[in-house]
């Protein structure tokens, strides 16, 4: 999903056409007509696609990023992170990518398609969320097993279904869920309208959602931990924009703004 | 008395009583918009008057009080009333004789009694050979046939037809008319119609409405030969001329005009009479006719219109039928007075008013 | 007539419009691997789900359907007019709006979802819910062919069959319906489709389990995210079985159009 961001770029990007055509100046390079100031200015737009769950925090950090970089503006599109990677190989205009799991980024470095190696940011691990006031009385990941509790998880195809059947393995528990959704927000959706007892969601849905949900957490959550890694795309307009962003959301800044979020550390 | 009915319909001003005796076919004429239809929809139960009562053979089709009172309405399926239209409406999915055999089948007769029913019907009515059909099947007069045929079939105590014949072509009618006359002879039944021939040979009463009133009514010869209203007159064909006798002529207030008649003809002095004479028996000529026996007025030539074999010359008096011979020679009189003659004994004079005239037992 | 040639070439472009995606889908079957695609214990599964919650649904509205088109097309009563926009309404609804509806309504806290809990039923996650959630937005398709239909066959008819002696029910039975039957029938073909291709509601209402609640556009919808020739196989199946079901349609329709030129 491209956020208002994206038309606000768009504009941008027309007003600064239209003024080009007027004066009838074409910059070689975009630092060419940069003005004057310090000698680490950045400028150029870029494109951030990241995985749904980073929504909250990168909206932050898109923020953040274009506030100390002037010259700059992100526009950020959220999804699915195998769907991100589907849209990029397809030949989607990505700058970076940030993906809730290994495996999607290694499919972009399997299709050359990243600048560099990627960079662990951030960890994920699952949560048993519930409706306020923890209807069925769920204390333990073993409760969820209970025959009365209605449980909704990820199907097993999606990253958080995966984590979700690593975690049941370990556990020694088998879960039967009454409907295995296709996203996070779904699981999360039937949690909050209370038509589910409990959702197997990650920490950091739990904390977005506020007073909507509770958080159970337990131990055997650790044996499926999900790292978020994130690169420069290749072929990207402006190279160095994107390599200033990775390089601010790994760094103290971002790290901040993510475990504040509730992401653990890589 | 099997059939009787009061109607008072105020929106359209119809305010009507009729009696059918067993056995009596009645026609009812009347210009259009007259409230015929409305008169046959309501005794099938297709439409709800303001108020009337309605009974057939004892019981109550529908009783509608105008003041407080309990309101009865029999719904159109347990009247056993038919009601034959324009248009055959045969149901298109089923065939001939599944047409015919649908009444006594809603009747709750067995699915082969129904049909044998419906071949004796089919028979009457000369189709039985047209029993597998589908209706797409048909022409006009074999769809009307079979629609009779299906009406009958359904054992009505009252068959209502709206203008049966009106939609076929004029070289079936006639056969089909036939047809009619011989399965209503002892069926009692109310049959609405523009044309004068289908009461002549179907009805044994007529009564004529206008502006939802029945302004006259008797068997087919009364009604038709000596027409007590000019819509009568017109369905008969005849020149009819009112006014009021003194002594022995016909004293006419629009247009003025001064008929002699025969001293021994109907009606007292100061009476309202009528004339009524055809057009065929009347002759236009430019010299007063040399005659003393025919009855010459002279009036002015309107126009001169042509129908088919003869010339019809109309003044605001009377019409007369004349050869297109002689029609070309009067073509210069348009607008100008001329002598309309009648020959004796070709005059019918009787007293307008007729409410004396007999009404069937 | 003779069309203007810009008449005709821009229909073309609206025909490709409408054709070219179907044509690009096509192209990126995996022809090899089709058939072990589709016949997956998972593909089998959701197109098996999804056959039997349609037909379960448009059972259901020609059961609700066809007494609702009757009542619109052959009665008349204060608020009619709307009353048929608002029962028209699931036609032009997002799907994901009548999800949320359906949510509120038979949901474990919706409005007669508790009644339901009580007396033992559980709707949410059930294959009932699909069929809840399919019939919501196949029924209008039902409604409106049908009471087109019952509007141009007129009510001349049943008032012959009335005036013969035969009951409202008989004339129903005999009379209307059977007049009525290839548009019920193509109003009920079209009313399948529908329910085959609903997923908004489905997802928001009745979850996504396999063999339960699972049909096989929500199967598509998952295989996307990591497996695309099955989804794009399972497409091509769903793309296949609206192509029969609309000659499907398109056939039983014309007999009804024969019969209404027969009536004129």
């Amino acid at each position: 999903m491209t956020v208002t961001r994206a038309s606000r770029v768009l504009v941008a990007a027309t007003v600064f056409g239209i003024a080009l055509a007027l004066t009838g100046c074409a910059p070689a390079t975009p630092a060419a007509t940069a003005p004057t100031g310090s000698a680490a200015t950045l400028e150029g737009d870029i494109t951030v696609y990241a995985a749904a769950s980073l929504q909250a925090t990168f909206t932050d950090l898109a923020e953040t990023f274009e506030a100390d970089n002037p010259g700059t503006t992100v526009a950020l599109n959220f999804a699915g992170s195998s769907a991100l990677v589907t849209q990029i190989i397809e030949g989607a205009p990505a700058d970076v990518f940030a993906s809730a799991d290994t495996t999607n980024m290694t499919r972009l470095t399997d299709a050359a398609l990243t600048d560099g190696t990627p960079v662990d940011f951030a960890t994920n691990v699952l949560t048993i969320a519930v409706p306020p006031g923890n209807p069925a009385g769920i204390t333990d990941f073993a409760d969820l097993a209970g025959p009365d509790v209605r449980l909704v998880v990820c199907a097993p195809e999606v990253p958080c279904g995966r984590a979700a059947k690593t975690v049941a393995a370990t556990a020694g528990v088998t879960l039967t869920p009454v409907s295995e959704e296709s996203s996070v927000t779904d699981v999360l959706g039937k949690v909050t309208s209370r038509e589910a007892d409990a959702g197997l969601v990650y920490v950091t849905d739990v904390a977005a959602a506020g007073d909507a949900v509770e958080g159970i957490e337990f131990t055997e959550s650790a044996s499926a931990v999900n790292t978020y890694p994130i690169a420069p795309v290749t072929g990207s307009a402006s190279a160095d924009v994107a390599r200033a962003f990775v390089d601010f959301v790994t760094g103290s800044d971002g790290a901040a703004v993510l475990r504040a979020a509730g992401f653990g550390a890589p | 008395m099997t059939f009787s009915l009061d109607l008072h319909v105020a929106e359209r001003d119809v305010r009507l009583h009729l009696d059918v005796a067993s056995g009596e076919t009645v026609a009812i004429l009347g210009p259009n918009g007259a409230g015929k239809s409305t008169l046959l929809n309501t005794i099938a139960g297709l439409v709800t008057p303001d108020s009337g009562r309605c009974e057939l053979n004892g019981t109550v089709l529908f009783d509608l009080p105008a003041g407080p009172g309990r309101r009865f309405w029999r719904p159109p399926h347990q009247r056993g009333v038919s009601l034959l239209a324009q248009e055959p409406l045969l149901f298109p999915h089923l065939s001939v004789l599944d047409n015919v055999a649908f009444g006594p089948r809603s009747a709750g007769a067995p699915a082969s009694r129904a049909r044998q029913r419906a071949t004796r019907w089919l028979r009457e009515v000369d189709a039985e050979a047209l029993s597998a059909r589908r209706p797409a099947e048909l022409s006009g007069g074999q769809a009307q046939r079979i629609a009779v045929a299906r009406a009958l079939a359904s054992d009505p105590g009252l068959l209502l037809l709206d203008e049966p014949l009106a939609a076929l072509d004029v070289s079936v009618a006639p056969a089909v008319r036939r047809m009619l006359r011989r399965v209503l002879a002892d069926c009692s039944a109310v049959i609405v119609t523009h044309d004068v021939l289908d009461a002549y040979t179907l009805a044994d009463r007529v009564v004529i409405v206008e502006d939802g009133r029945v302004v006259d009514q008797g068997t087919p010869a009364e009604v038709l030969d000596r027409p007590g209203s000019a819509f009568a007159a017109g369905l008969a064909g005849l020149n009819l001329i009112t006014g009021i006798r003194r002594g022995n002529t016909l004293v006419v207030a629009d247009p003025p005009a001064s008929i002699p008649i025969d001293a021994g003809s109907a009606g007292a002095q100061g009476e309202q009479i009528s004339l009524a004479v055809r057009p065929a028996a009347v002759t236009v000529s430019l010299e007063e006719p040399a005659d003393p026996a025919r009855t010459s007025v002279r009036a002015e030539l309107i126009d001169l219109e042509p129908r088919g074999d003869f010339v019809r010359a109309r003044s605001a008096l009377l019409a007369a039928d004349v050869s297109p011979r002689d029609a070309a020679g009067l073509d210069s009189a348009v607008g100008s007075a001329l002598w309309f003659s009648i020959p004796p004994a070709a005059a019918m004079v009787y007293p307008t008013g007729r409410s004396e005239r007999s009404t069937p037992s | 007539m003779t069309l203007p040639r810009w008449v005709i070439a821009m229909a073309a472009i609206g025909a490709a419009f409408v054709l070219l995606p179907l044509v690009a889908m096509v192209l990126r079957v995996n022809w090899a691997e089709f058939v072990p695609l589709i016949s997956s214990e998972s593909s089998v599964a959701a197109l098996l789900l999804s056959l039997r919650t349609s037909l379960a649904a448009t059972v259901l509205c020609v059961i609700f359907g066809v007494p609702m088109a009757l009542v619109l097309a052959r009665t008349d009563f204060w608020g009619q007019k709307v009353l048929r926009s608002l029962v028209l309404l699931p036609l032009v609804l997002p799907p994901v709006v009548g999800g949320i509806a359906l949510l509120y309504t038979f949901g474990r806290r919706g409005l007669l979802g508790q009644t339901f809990e009580l007396l033992g039923i559980e709707i949410a996650f059930s294959t009932t819910a699909v069929v809840i959630a399919q019939t919501f937005v196949a029924l209008p398709f039902l409604v409106l062919s049908l009471e087109g239909a019952l509007r141009t066959v007129g009510s001349r008819y049943e008032a012959v069959g009335a005036t013969l002696g035969a009951s409202p029910t008989t004339v129903l039975r005999r009379i209307t319906l059977p007049l009525v039957l290839p548009a019920m029938l193509s109003g009920a073909v079209l009313s399948f489709a529908r329910a085959l291709g609903e997923f908004g509601a489905t997802l928001t209402f009745a979850g996504s389990l396999q063999g339960t609640t699972r049909t096989l556009p929500l199967e598509i919808y998952l295989q996307r995210e990591t497996d695309p020739d099955t989804a794009v196989a399972l497409s091509l199946v769903l793309v296949i079985v609206a192509v029969i079901i609309v000659s499907l349609a398109h056939r039983t329709g014309e007999p009804s159009r024969r019969r209404a030129r027969a009536l004129s």
